[in-house]
């Protein structure tokens, strides 16, 4: 079944529209500006995917090249942004099943503000004294979870705890209904309970 | 501290946090440029090693069967020499016999193109046995003198 296309929620998609006209143009100046616009969120979904930071820089890359390459036959059927999503899910799906379970963990560090989430602060300061070592644990930890999940399921993770993409868009991106969608987050969401049970006491 | 007092945190929350995980500072600026500088040096038109570099990199053992495979047959190929073809030619065929014979001691015989066997191997003629009619054996075979040619 095809989801209904998305809208990005920022963007007015003219702007987007116009600039993949002149990008199919082979002005990669516009290119370069649509890059700007949605590195973050591709790469930020790839490494959530991976755990690793030089896999998700070569396959954020990978999508974006790719995605230009096939701008051409790029009709705007739906927006830009879940096209794009569509291709970095993808790459990024496959580029797992063929590393199969060899997970390599190459984390990033969490940003200063971290300290100030009171959800953090209340787990830090309750679980370890040692800030550091409890902040450097608790990410490690996070990340081994979400890598026990299957691609699909970790994928509708990230896309909706962490990316924060509605049901709607999650099935556009990853063509599947959002029965489908509801459901793969349940069971991801009831497995990673069972992982992090530790910290959800 | 007891279990009560800890706050409660649902899995959506936890999972939440990882949004505080960023690459190092100056990677979004520079991203960009590296992904246009690919594009113009035609980057991503053959990609097909990057897809099984993984595959490959997960799975050593097979990568390295492989490889001894390659290595195997490239082997063979090199120290194996291929088939003799059976239809040699007569001059490769006796030039083969004069070497066995020479090395053996034993005379090699040969079918020659007129039909008889030629003894090879000897280097004495008179030893050499006569395979074909000699020519003075041969009635009206005799040659005749040169100064009847000029007689006439």
């Amino acid at each position: 079944m095809s989801a209904p296309p998305i809208q990005e929620p920022d963007t007015p998609p003219e702007d987007d529209w116009a600039l993949v006209r002149r990008a199919q143009r082979e002005d990669t100046s516009a290119y370069d500006e649509l890059i700007r616009r949605y590195q973050e969120r591709i790469y930020a979904t790839v490494y959530h995917m991976t755990s690793n930071h030089e896999d998700a820089n070569d396959l954020a890359q990978d999508a974006f090249i790719k995605a230009y390459r096939a701008l051409k036959s790029f009709k705007g059927d739906s927006s830009f942004y879940t096209w794009l999503y569509r291709i970095a899910v993808n790459k990024t799906i496959n580029f797992l099943k063929l590393r199969k379970n060899r997970v390599q963990m190459s984390l990033n560090d969490m940003d200063f503000n971290a300290e100030h989430d009171p959800d953090l602060v209340a787990l830090i300061s309750h679980n370890n004294p040692r800030r550091d070592l409890s902040l450097a644990e608790l990410q490690e930890k996070l990340n081994a979870a979400m890598q026990k999940l299957s691609e699909d399921h970790r994928m509708v993770v990230v896309l909706h705890d962490i990316q924060g993409l509605t049901h709607e868009e999650i099935g556009a991106i990853m063509d599947c209904n959002v029965g489908t969608v509801r459901s793969r987050l349940f069971y991801a969401r009831q497995q990673l309970q069972a992982f992090l049970a530790d910290y959800l006491r | 501290m007891d279990q009560e007092s800890k706050p409660t945190i649902t899995v959506e929350r936890l999972i939440a946090l990882k949004r505080y995980e960023q690459p190092p500072p100056g990677y979004f600026h520079l991203l960009p440029g590296r992904i246009i500088g690919r594009i113009e040096r035609g980057d991503g038109h053959y990609d097909s090693w990057k897809t099984w570099r993984p595959w490959f990199s997960a799975r050593p053992i097979v990568a390295f069967a492989m490889g001894l495979t390659v290595c195997g047959a490239l082997t063979l190929a090199i120290y194996i020499p291929p088939k003799m073809d059976q239809s040699v030619t007569a001059t490769e065929l006796s030039s083969d016999n004069r070497w066995a014979a020479a090395s053996t001691g034993v005379p090699a015989t040969v079918e020659t193109s007129l039909g008889g066997a030629a003894w090879l191997g000897s280097t004495n003629p008179v030893t050499a046995p006569q395979t074909g009619d000699s020519l003075f054996d041969t009635p009206g075979a005799h040659a005749i003198p040169v100064s009847l040619f000029e007689q006439n």
